[in-house]
């Protein structure tokens, strides 16, 4: 495949760039984002109002022990409209935020699901799954955190501190200079440290996902260890495991609280060291008593913020690394293309023609090299070979899941590529060997097959391949609830569902794959009926496990390798004594006593 | 808050204690650091403020004032503010390290004690509970149960600091201490009411968050199908409908919460407002100085983090006591007892003799009921019956893991359950339908804890397993992947297979073993078996009319009960039987 392999887990780029990205992946977020950075500039001045107050009071009259009760009032009423006005440009500017982005998760979360249904079914193995429902659900809901409120901290945070500095500025610029020059190392401490509790919270996260690989084995393998008798040693893996979490813990734990206690220290030496210098300074700048206190408590209103940027690294940290997954997902191209103005297939069967296809999955060998055949029109043509041949592969890039490296296929004279999606799917059916059903009834089941169908036309399916009686024996008939991936049914059972839903789609070609696992000899039988009834009449490629279904084909194509090495009648290759009359030969052994 | 205290929960504050007891038992050293570092933390908060006020009276007014302070006096006091703030910096960092090694070290104990007990436990254990269910008590419930040992240090240090500002305000100014102290009610009682009122709307997010992951899961699950019947867009607009809940519960969710949190950032505010102007007051009636005034607008803007802090850890209280609770119940499940007076197994060969063999869930129900048969040493015995007939069941209790009932086992004349377990694992090896492959290498997988062996070679060519070695170009050192998902099902069943072989046991159990093994093949391991390992006793649980011909004995199950013992072709006999093992030839018939 030349496409990027579905293991690209997450983009590079600086932290910034991720930022830039991620935001111009999610433009729901933008709706009214000034009117919420206003309010949330609003609520970082507003608070200020406690600090100017204090000096106020001092410099009008207390400092000398008596302030005018009529002045006093005034200030205070106007300091109380400004806290309440702040809390409410708080609570505005973080509800909107909240909103936008929650609308702004949506939306992503929809798009990176649709595209995970655009991508071929070469990124749908069974090892990705996991990590494909991580991206739409985990790591979307990661940026939550840093959306709703680091985000804006970095703006209201921001505001607060220039605020403060302003204001501390307009009483003395000495002292904001002191300020600042006591901060300037903080900051620099605080940049040098962030950068290892990023790397120890990622190391965390790396031995919390250990952890878990080595617990659930531990608990889903009890028997094969009771068995083998191999405690001893699992039990040391498993509690050297929880060691090395417990450290990368204790770890991330030691240098958040380092973070903490360094701004915390940070904020007693500004705060001296302010005093000292104003003291020093003294009364001969024309500075007021007053002042040195707002301006002290203007350094703490300063400072305050140092503290939670700690945590909203950590925030922005996660979030970054949730979105270097999700945009790398959303970054794989679609590799099965819709055609530009798609072909139609006509209503009849078509033939079917595959042309020197090769075909490799990422990051592994080739699994078919220079595939020819043919399967005319109506006609039902079985495909054979030892597992691992490449026959279920096969199937999936006539369906076009998947397409060829080389070579092409062409269905009713038209390259797979060129037929329109919606025409492809109405037109050719596929049965896989482990049918998947949704977890609702089997009316619902079946009717995916044709959502317009009516309940005495599913009835009438069911009848048409022979297996009324199946249907009737159920004691809630089409309404039984198939459980979870139809797990309520037997495997037999699953497959006559999947079987009836083709039926109902009533596509003019079929592909087919056998079930390897063993059936319950009652429902076997029906099986075999409604597979012949299915097929009739339809051009058909059916991957054959149990070679009865091979005696009865028109053509049996054999595979080896990934190579067709036979191709001919059943009774032709059996005579001719090649690879298929071995396997035909080992089968029958295996089946008949 | 107050409702948790309150009678109606007694064991609340008994559990608390009982669990910070256990804690302080395991890790005394981290527990005492982080009680003397949080309760010298928070004297250090009450003196910090106390000084600083002490400093605007004594040096700054006096200083802007008439311009004279003494310059020692004035040095020294700042140097003494310098000294608590450093003190007080010191105590945080020693509270919150401590804290952080006890909430690790007392959370990955009980982990280990949870997996040791796990380990000690019998099958039937881990039959009856679900792997969701273990692997909550490993992960998510030790770390709901260490928050409290962890945090509460914390809350002891601030109730400190509480009495004595309390104490401190009521004797400088009781005036301003009750109006500083009206705030604290106030932000407990917004905060459990914060607490009620976002809990409802929380559950509900997780619970749809749930239900969004489970949506995705079965849609990518069923991609396939999704694809081939061309239902993308069904699909869509079913995760978006999923999803648009869960967005609007998070909205809720988020209406709730920010309007709390700008009340809790409110009151503090106002409280420092009135605090300022009451103050004022105070100081026009000559009541206080200024440096009392700001020791006390510093001292309540202090307290604003812990008060919000506490109701947090008060709030989490019910679900850390949980935790624990469900931790607790994994550790007082008890193991069983270990073999007194083992009996020995003979050298050779080994015969299995079952009698009566009974076997019911806890709840009564019966799954076996008086199966008794025999096996020669060496001989093969296949075991069959329909889904429900109590195959697995048996074969567990055959293979020394589901002790029965009643009846039974006895293996080369020693009663199964009283022989040693090393000796029993030595001389029996079990395979599962559903072969359990660790995260590791193919050869690690195999060889399991004993070291490389010669018999490798042997145990893989009997398995048919050497070609799925050899073409990988790492050969046994391929990696697997967790649960071997790099392995098809049938290759995930020929290494353990070979697993099992590599040991040579003299008692070999299948369970379905070749179950994705194509026919041929299965074929070819059988009775590659049985050739090339005539002296092993060989229990086969299969469906599989070949193997069952190959079988010498067959013992045929129906409801728990033995239904046939025989050769094959004698039960071919019995109808039911015969139903349930002919499909495949009557296939032919009818193809």
């Amino acid at each position: 495949m030349s496409t990027v392999p579905a293991d690209a887990e997450s983009i590079t780029g600086s932290t910034f760039a991720v930022v830039r990205r991620g935001l111009a992946a999610i433009p729901e977020i933008r709706d009214g984002l000034p009117v919420t950075i206003f309010f949330a500039l609003l609520s970082g001045f507003g608070r200020l109002a406690v600090p100017i107050l204090v000096q106020q009071l001092i410099d009008r009259g207390l400092s000398t022990g008596h302030i005018d009760t009529g002045q006093m009032t005034r200030l205070g009423v106007v300091a109380a409209v400004a806290v309440l006005g702040t809390a409410l440009a708080t609570w505005a500017s973080h509800l909107r935020l909240a909103v936008a982005s929650e609308h702004a998760l949506f939306g992503l979360r929809v798009r990176a699901f649709s595209h995970v249904h655009r991508l071929s079914v070469a990124y749908h193995s069974a090892e990705a799954r996991g990590k494909l429902v991580s991206r739409v659900t985990s790591d979307v809901e990661t940026l939550s955190q840093f959306l709703q409120w680091g985000g804006i901290a970095w703006v209201v945070n921001g505001a607060i501190m220039v605020a403060s500095l302003a204001a501390m500025a307009y009483y003395d610029l000495w002292l904001t200079l002191v300020t600042v020059a006591l901060t300037v190392p903080l900051l620099l401490l605080i940049r040098s440290l962030a950068g290892r509790l990023g790397a120890a919270h990622s190391a965390v996260r790396g031995r919390v996902a250990d952890l878990l690989t080595v617990i659930s084995e531990t608990i889903q393998g009890a028997a094969v260890i009771r068995a083998y008798r191999i405690t001893g040693p699992s039990l040391r893996r498993t509690t050297a495991s929880i060691h090395r979490w417990r450290d990368a813990n204790t770890r991330a734990g030691y240098l958040g609280g380092t973070l903490f206690s360094l701004a915390d220290l940070f904020a007693v030496i500004i705060v001296v060291g302010v005093v000292a210098v104003g003291l020093a300074i003294g009364p001969s700048t024309g500075h007021s008593a007053g002042e040195l206190v707002a301006f002290i408590l203007l350094v703490t209103l300063f400072l305050a913020p140092i503290a939670e940027f700690t945590q909203i690294i950590d925030f922005t940290q996660n979030a970054v690394a949730g979105w270097r997954r999700v945009l790398a997902l959303l970054d794989i191209a679609e590799d099965v293309a819709e055609p530009v103005e798609g072909r139609q297939l006509p209503a009849d069967p078509p033939e079917v023609v595959l042309e020197n296809v090769s075909f490799g999955y990422p990051d592994s060998g080739p699994t078919l090299i220079d595939v020819s055949f043919d399967v005319p029109a109506g006609r039902q043509v079985a495909l054979v070979g030892a597992t691992g041949s490449g026959k279920t592969t096969l199937t999936k890039l006539i369906a076009r899941l998947a397409d060829p490296d080389r070579g092409r296929i062409l269905i009713g004279g038209v390259d797979v590529r060129e037929i329109a999606t919606g025409s492809l799917r109405s037109r050719l059916v596929v049965v896989p060997q482990e049918p998947f059903l949704f977890d609702t009834t089997i009316e619902q089941n079946v009717r995916c097959g044709r959502p317009s169908t009516t309940r005495d036309e599913i009835e009438r399916a069911f009848t048409d391949l022979g297996a009324g009686a199946f249907l009737a024996g159920l004691e809630h008939g089409l309404d039984t609830p198939v459980g979870q991936r139809g797990e309520s049914l037997s495997a037999g059972e699953r497959q006559l569902v999947a079987l009836v839903r083709a039926h109902l789609a009533d596509p003019a070609c079929l592909l087919l794959d056998e079930a390897t696992s063993a059936v319950d000899p009652e429902i076997e039988l029906t099986l075999i009926e409604a597979l012949r009834r299915l097929t009739a009449g339809r051009t058909s490629v059916t991957v054959a496990h149990r070679l009865a279904v091979a005696e009865r084909a028109d053509e049996v194509i054999v595979l080896d390798g990934g190579r067709l090495v036979e191709r001919g009648g059943h009774d032709e290759l059996v005579s001719a004594g090649g690879v298929y009359a071995g396997l035909y030969d080992s089968w029958q052994r295996a089946t008949v006593d | 808050m107050a409702q948790q205290e309150s009678p109606a929960r007694p064991g609340l504050i008994r559990r608390t204690r009982a669990l910070l007891l256990a804690a302080f038992r395991a890790h005394p050293g981290p527990m005492i650091a982080a009680l003397a570092g949080s309760v010298l933390y928070g004297a250090g908060m009450v003196a910090w403020s106390v000084a600083l006020g002490e400093l605007v009276n004594t040096v700054v007014i006096p200083r802007f004032g008439d311009g004279h302070v003494i310059t020692g006096a004035a040095l020294a006091m700042v140097l003494a503010v310098l000294a608590i703030g450093v003190v007080q910096g010191g105590a945080g960092l020693v509270q919150r390290w401590a804290s952080t090694a006890v909430r690790a070290r007392f959370d990955a104990g009980l982990r280990e004690a949870v997996v040791e007990r796990y380990d000690a436990l019998p099958m039937a254990y881990h039959q009856a509970h679900p792997t969701g269910e273990k692997l909550a008590r490993v992960t998510t419930d030790p770390e709901a149960a260490a928050m409290l040992p962890a945090r509460m240090p914390y809350v002891f240090g601030m109730l400190l600091l509480f009495v004595v500002t309390a104490g401190w305000s009521l004797v400088v100014d009781p005036v301003l201490a009750l109006i500083g102290g009206a705030m604290i009610p106030a932000l407990l009682l917004v905060n459990s009411f914060y607490q009620k009122q976002v809990q409802a709307p929380a559950e509900q997010v997780q619970e749809r968050l749930g239900r969004v992951t489970a949506v995705a899961h079965e849609s990518f699950d069923g991609a396939f199908l999704v694809k081939t019947l061309g239902l993308e867009h069904a699909e869509r607009d079913r995760f978006a409908a999923e999803s648009g809940r869960l967005r609007d519960a998070k909205i809720t969710l988020a209406v709730r919460e920010t309007m709390l949190d700008s009340l809790v950032d409110l009151i503090p505010m106002a409280t420092s407002l009135i605090i300022v102007v009451a103050g004022a007051l105070r100081v026009n009636s000559g009541a206080i100085t200024v440096g009392t005034l700001v020791s006390f607008v510093n001292l309540f803007a202090l307290l604003v983090v812990p008060l919000r802090t506490i109701g947090n850890i008060l709030g989490h209280v019910p679900r850390t006591l949980a935790g624990y609770a469900r931790v607790e119940t994994v550790l007082a499940e008890s193991p069983p007892p270990p073999v007194t007076d083992p009996q020995p197994l003979p050298d050779g060969p080994l015969d299995l003799s079952v009698r009566d063999l009974t076997f019911a869930y806890p709840d009564g129900r019966p799954v076996l009921s008086e199966v008794s048969f025999d096996v020669p040493a060496g001989a093969t015995v296949a075991i069959t019956g329909s889904t429900g007939s109590g195959k697995t069941t048996l074969f567990l209790a055959l293979a020394g893991l589901l002790p029965p009932s009643g009846g039974s086992v006895r293996l080369g004349g020693a009663d199964l359950y009283r022989i040693a377990a090393a000796d029993r694992a030595a001389a029996c090896a079990a395979v599962f339908q559903e072969p359990f492959i660790f995260a590791g290498t193919m050869a690690e997988n195999v060889l399991l804890d004993s070291p490389g062996s010669e018999r490798l070679t042997d145990a893989l060519r009997l398995a048919a397993a050497t070609a799925l070695v050899d073409g990988r170009p790492e050969g046994l050192d391929t990696r697997v992947g967790e649960r071997g998902v790099k392995l098809s099902g049938g290759e995930r069943q020929r290494l353990a297979l070979a697993r099992a072989l590599v040991r040579r046991p003299r008692l070999l159990l299948l369970d379905d073993a070749t179950s994705a093994v194509d026919a041929t093949t299965r074929q070819e391991i059988m009775a590659g078996l049985a050739a090339e390992l005539p002296s092993t006793t060989t229990i086969v649980v299969t469906s599989s009319p070949a193997t069952l011909a190959l079988a010498d004995t067959v013992v045929y199950l129906d409801r728990g009960r033995v239904a046939g013992v025989g050769p094959h072709a004698d039960l071919l006999r019995i109808d039911a039987y015969d139903r349930l093992t002919r499909a495949y030839e009557r296939e032919r018939v009818v193809a």
